[in-house]
């Protein structure tokens, strides 16, 4: 994957998380952690910030390939 | 295995309530709870018990699982206590490696966890009473199907179907117009459903069968 179409990823996952309720709260088998928190890990490509975006991407696709949806 | 002594930690305890409640009359439950979920009492009950499935809650990472107040209960020096069982780990990251280790060196049956953290949904405004968290309820099927399938004789490879089935069954109808959303939860509930999807992994015999 190139480094441009990266960014196009992550920018699109944070899009799609800016969507949603920044004080929504999900709570991980190690802390409870809202949307505005998971946006920082994005863009500070943390280990779950590249998580998030790995999944949320791979979502996108499934949803897209009629898989989930 | 079952403590309970944060937010996470008191979910998932609240979760494996519905479990007891579905089973205990049928099955012996060594249930350590609390207080009570020590390395001391996993190894001891483990020793007396010969349990057949091991269902462990808590803490953990990549390599261990913890008990009450985040004390580690299992890892790699005394993984050779889930030899012949199938355990179900919910537990941050534990199937990385420790599923892996747990088969291997083990010599467990089968071993199924999450490669990440598990993910859960909650209502802020509930979150110190899980029972009415109702963003948090839609997490027990997917967690109890796991469980349930097994012990009804399912084998390991379709309690994980069984499992991803219910959770994209889900992950559809908070898809869906009209679904009940009052706070407008919906698409983080379904990217955790997805998450929890994606990193449900299962090791060693996927054919075993708990009886």
């Amino acid at each position: 994957m190139s480094n441009n179409s990266s960014k196009e990823i992550e920018d699109l996952v944070i899009a799609r998380l800016e969507t949603l309720n920044r004080n929504a709260k999900v709570l991980l088998m190690g802390k409870p952690i809202t949307v505005a928190e998971m946006l920082e890990e994005v863009r500070n490509r943390t280990e779950l910030g590249k998580r998030i975006v790995e999944v949320q991407f791979r979502m996108i696709q499934s949803l897209s390939r009629g898989e989930i949806d | 295995m079952r403590p309970r002594y944060d937010p996470p930690t008191a979910c998932m305890h609240y979760f494996s309530e519905s479990i007891i409640g579905a089973i205990g009359k049928e099955y012996t439950i060594i249930n350590l709870e609390g207080p009570k979920a020590t390395k001391e009492n996993f190894e001891k009950s483990i020793r007396k018990g010969s349990p057949r499935l091991m269902v462990l809650h808590g803490h953990g990472d990549k390599d261990s699982i913890a008990g009450h107040n985040g004390h580690i209960i299992l890892e790699e020096s005394n993984i050779h206590l889930l030899a012949s069982t199938i355990t179900y780990a919910v537990a941050c990251d534990s199937a990385q490696e420790l599923g892996e280790i747990a088969v291997k060196k083990g010599k467990a049956d089968a071993y199924i966890g999450y490669e990440a953290q598990f993910m859960v949904v909650i209502d802020p405004t509930r979150s110190s009473t899980p029972s009415k968290d109702k963003n948090m309820k839609v997490f027990i099927k997917p967690y109890a199907t796991t469980v349930l399938s097994l012990v009804t004789g399912r084998r390991v490879k379709a309690a994980i179907d069984d499992t991803r089935n219910v959770l994209r069954s889900l992950i559809r109808e908070y898809g869906r117009y009209g679904v009940k959303d009052k706070y407008g939860d919906a698409p983080l509930i379904r990217f955790a459903l997805y998450w929890n999807l994606i990193f449900l992994k299962g090791y060693g015999d996927l054919s075993s069968v708990v009886f």
